[in-house]
Protein backbone atom coordinates (compact mmCIF):
# COMPACT_ATOMS: atom_id res chain seq x y z
CA UNK A 1 0.00 0.00 0.00
CA UNK A 2 2.92 2.31 0.71
CA UNK A 3 4.51 1.51 -2.64
CA UNK A 4 1.20 1.98 -4.44
CA UNK A 5 0.73 5.36 -2.75
CA UNK A 6 -2.57 4.32 -1.17
CA UNK A 7 -1.14 5.34 2.21
CA UNK A 8 1.76 7.63 3.04
CA UNK A 9 2.68 6.08 6.36
CA UNK A 10 1.36 3.57 8.88
CA UNK A 11 2.01 2.15 12.32
CA UNK A 12 0.43 -0.64 14.32
CA UNK A 13 -1.11 0.61 17.56
CA UNK A 14 -3.70 -0.52 20.12
CA UNK A 15 -3.52 -3.90 21.83
CA UNK A 16 -1.33 -5.54 19.18
CA UNK A 17 1.30 -2.83 19.65
CA UNK A 18 0.92 -3.01 23.43
CA UNK A 19 1.81 -6.72 23.35
CA UNK A 20 5.25 -5.83 22.12
CA UNK A 21 5.93 -4.65 25.66
CA UNK A 22 3.49 -6.45 27.96
CA UNK A 23 1.93 -9.84 28.46
CA UNK A 24 -0.52 -11.01 25.82
CA UNK A 25 -3.92 -9.34 26.11
CA UNK A 26 -7.24 -10.32 24.59
CA UNK A 27 -8.21 -8.21 21.61
CA UNK A 28 -10.72 -8.64 18.84
CA UNK A 29 -8.91 -6.75 16.11
CA UNK A 30 -5.68 -5.16 14.99
CA UNK A 31 -5.56 -1.37 14.70
CA UNK A 32 -3.35 0.39 12.18
CA UNK A 33 -2.83 4.14 12.15
CA UNK A 34 -2.53 5.40 8.61
CA UNK A 35 -1.69 8.64 6.84
CA UNK A 36 -3.84 9.05 3.75
CA UNK A 37 -2.68 11.24 0.83
CA UNK A 38 -5.68 13.57 0.87
CA UNK A 39 -6.44 13.81 4.57
CA UNK A 40 -7.99 11.93 7.45
CA UNK A 41 -11.62 11.73 6.36
CA UNK A 42 -13.17 8.30 7.08
CA UNK A 43 -14.69 8.17 3.58
CA UNK A 44 -11.16 8.36 2.26
CA UNK A 45 -10.47 4.92 3.72
CA UNK A 46 -12.23 3.59 0.65
CA UNK A 47 -9.01 3.36 -1.44
CA UNK A 48 -7.43 1.24 1.31
CA UNK A 49 -10.39 -1.13 1.42
CA UNK A 50 -10.51 -1.30 -2.39
CA UNK A 51 -6.77 -1.99 -2.54
CA UNK A 52 -7.05 -4.82 0.00
CA UNK A 53 -10.05 -6.40 -1.72
CA UNK A 54 -8.24 -6.17 -5.07
CA UNK A 55 -5.37 -8.08 -3.47
CA UNK A 56 -7.59 -10.92 -2.29
CA UNK A 57 -8.49 -9.82 1.24
CA UNK A 58 -12.08 -9.76 2.38
CA UNK A 59 -13.72 -6.78 4.02
CA UNK A 60 -15.78 -7.08 7.20
CA UNK A 61 -17.60 -3.79 7.51
CA UNK A 62 -14.91 -1.20 8.10
CA UNK A 63 -12.26 -3.86 8.68
CA UNK A 64 -10.22 -6.11 6.44
CA UNK A 65 -9.58 -9.69 7.44
CA UNK A 66 -5.91 -10.54 7.39
CA UNK A 67 -5.37 -14.13 8.48
CA UNK A 68 -7.16 -14.54 11.79
CA UNK A 69 -7.54 -10.84 12.49
CA UNK A 70 -9.93 -8.15 11.41
CA UNK A 71 -7.68 -5.17 10.74
CA UNK A 72 -9.02 -1.65 11.29
CA UNK A 73 -7.33 1.21 9.46
CA UNK A 74 -7.65 4.44 11.40
CA UNK A 75 -6.46 7.75 9.98
CA UNK A 76 -4.16 9.59 12.38
CA UNK A 77 -6.77 11.71 14.11
CA UNK A 78 -4.82 14.31 16.07
CA UNK A 79 -1.34 15.68 16.72
CA UNK A 80 -0.51 12.87 19.14
CA UNK A 81 -1.35 10.09 16.72
CA UNK A 82 0.52 11.91 13.95
CA UNK A 83 3.66 12.08 16.11
CA UNK A 84 3.17 8.46 17.20
CA UNK A 85 3.04 7.32 13.59
CA UNK A 86 5.93 9.50 12.47
CA UNK A 87 8.17 8.33 15.30
CA UNK A 88 7.10 4.67 15.21
CA UNK A 89 9.74 1.98 15.51
CA UNK A 90 10.27 -1.03 13.29
CA UNK A 91 9.27 -4.29 14.91
CA UNK A 92 9.16 -7.77 13.45
CA UNK A 93 6.55 -10.51 13.41
CA UNK A 94 7.76 -13.86 12.08
CA UNK A 95 10.50 -12.15 10.10
CA UNK A 96 8.20 -9.52 8.62
CA UNK A 97 9.21 -5.98 9.59
CA UNK A 98 6.44 -3.55 10.39
CA UNK A 99 6.14 -0.15 11.96
CA UNK A 100 4.77 -0.05 15.47
CA UNK A 101 3.91 2.81 17.83
CA UNK A 102 6.37 3.27 20.73
CA UNK A 103 5.33 2.45 24.29
CA UNK A 104 5.35 6.08 25.44
CA UNK A 105 3.12 7.14 22.55
CA UNK A 106 0.79 4.18 23.16
CA UNK A 107 0.38 5.35 26.75
CA UNK A 108 -0.15 8.93 25.63
CA UNK A 109 -2.84 7.95 23.12
CA UNK A 110 -4.48 5.85 25.85
CA UNK A 111 -4.39 8.82 28.22
CA UNK A 112 -6.11 10.98 25.61
CA UNK A 113 -8.83 8.45 24.78
CA UNK A 114 -9.37 7.62 28.47
CA UNK A 115 -11.63 4.58 28.35
CA UNK A 116 -11.28 1.93 31.08
CA UNK A 117 -9.33 -0.35 28.70
CA UNK A 118 -7.00 2.58 27.93
CA UNK A 119 -6.26 3.05 31.62
CA UNK A 120 -5.55 -0.67 31.88
CA UNK A 121 -3.12 -0.28 28.97
CA UNK A 122 -1.22 2.51 30.68
CA UNK A 123 -0.98 0.47 33.88
CA UNK A 124 0.26 -2.56 31.93
CA UNK A 125 2.94 -0.51 30.19
CA UNK A 126 4.05 0.92 33.53
CA UNK A 127 4.04 -2.52 35.12
CA UNK A 128 6.14 -3.90 32.27
CA UNK A 129 8.55 -0.96 32.75
CA UNK A 130 8.11 -0.08 29.08
CA UNK A 131 7.63 3.50 30.29
CA UNK A 132 8.14 5.29 33.58
CA UNK A 133 5.82 7.56 35.51
CA UNK A 134 8.29 10.42 35.03
CA UNK A 135 8.48 9.94 31.25
CA UNK A 136 4.73 9.86 30.93
CA UNK A 137 4.33 12.95 33.13
CA UNK A 138 6.75 14.90 30.91
CA UNK A 139 5.24 13.65 27.68
CA UNK A 140 1.68 14.40 28.75
CA UNK A 141 2.66 17.93 29.76
CA UNK A 142 4.33 18.45 26.38
CA UNK A 143 1.15 17.35 24.59
CA UNK A 144 -1.34 19.32 26.67
CA UNK A 145 -2.53 16.34 28.71
CA UNK A 146 -1.16 17.38 32.10
CA UNK A 147 -4.63 17.54 33.71
CA UNK A 148 -5.55 14.10 32.35
CA UNK A 149 -2.27 12.72 33.65
CA UNK A 150 -2.87 14.19 37.12
CA UNK A 151 -6.34 12.67 37.21
CA UNK A 152 -4.96 9.30 36.14
CA UNK A 153 -2.15 9.44 38.69
CA UNK A 154 -4.47 10.35 41.56
CA UNK A 155 -6.94 7.65 40.61
CA UNK A 156 -4.62 4.74 39.86
CA UNK A 157 -1.19 5.43 41.28
CA UNK A 158 -2.14 6.88 44.66
CA UNK B 1 1.35 -18.30 55.80
CA UNK B 2 2.44 -14.75 55.03
CA UNK B 3 5.81 -16.01 53.85
CA UNK B 4 4.13 -18.60 51.66
CA UNK B 5 1.87 -15.95 50.09
CA UNK B 6 4.80 -13.62 49.46
CA UNK B 7 6.71 -16.40 47.75
CA UNK B 8 3.65 -17.33 45.72
CA UNK B 9 3.17 -13.74 44.59
CA UNK B 10 6.88 -13.43 43.77
CA UNK B 11 6.69 -16.59 41.64
CA UNK B 12 3.56 -15.31 39.94
CA UNK B 13 5.22 -11.97 39.25
CA UNK B 14 8.29 -13.71 37.79
CA UNK B 15 6.04 -15.86 35.62
CA UNK B 16 4.16 -12.79 34.38
CA UNK B 17 7.45 -11.07 33.55
CA UNK B 18 8.55 -14.15 31.63
CA UNK B 19 5.28 -14.04 29.65
CA UNK B 20 5.88 -10.38 28.84
CA UNK B 21 9.35 -11.29 27.57
CA UNK B 22 8.02 -13.76 24.99
CA UNK B 23 8.51 -12.80 21.34
CA UNK B 24 5.90 -10.36 20.04
CA UNK B 25 4.61 -12.87 17.47
CA UNK B 26 4.12 -15.49 20.19
CA UNK B 27 2.09 -13.07 22.31
CA UNK B 28 -0.11 -12.26 19.33
CA UNK B 29 -0.72 -15.98 18.89
CA UNK B 30 -1.58 -16.22 22.59
CA UNK B 31 -4.08 -13.37 22.19
CA UNK B 32 -5.80 -15.37 19.48
CA UNK B 33 -5.96 -18.42 21.76
CA UNK B 34 -7.47 -16.19 24.48
CA UNK B 35 -10.21 -15.01 22.14
CA UNK B 36 -11.02 -18.58 21.17
CA UNK B 37 -11.11 -19.60 24.85
CA UNK B 38 -13.39 -16.66 25.68
CA UNK B 39 -15.76 -17.64 22.88
CA UNK B 40 -15.79 -21.27 24.00
CA UNK B 41 -16.48 -20.24 27.60
CA UNK B 42 -19.29 -17.92 26.55
CA UNK B 43 -20.79 -20.59 24.32
CA UNK B 44 -20.58 -23.12 27.18
CA UNK B 45 -22.17 -20.66 29.57
CA UNK B 46 -25.02 -19.94 27.16
CA UNK B 47 -25.58 -23.69 26.58
CA UNK B 48 -25.70 -24.27 30.32
CA UNK B 49 -28.21 -21.47 30.89
CA UNK B 50 -30.31 -23.01 28.15
CA UNK B 51 -30.19 -26.38 29.92
CA UNK B 52 -31.03 -24.83 33.27
CA UNK B 53 -34.19 -23.13 32.02
CA UNK B 54 -37.20 -24.62 33.80
CA UNK B 55 -39.08 -26.99 31.54
CA UNK B 56 -42.74 -26.31 30.95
Amino acid sequence: MLKAGVILDYAVFGAIAQMRYTEAVATLDADILVAIPTGGNLVLLRPILDFCVAHGYTSEGEAIRVGDWPVQFIPAFNAITEVAMREAQTGEIDGVPLRVVRADHLALIALSTARPKDFARILSLLEAKAITVEELAKLSARHGLAAEWQRFRRRFLG
Amino acid sequence: MERYLKELLARQSAWQRSRAALPWAEKIRLAKVMIEAQRALRAGFDDRRELEKPSR
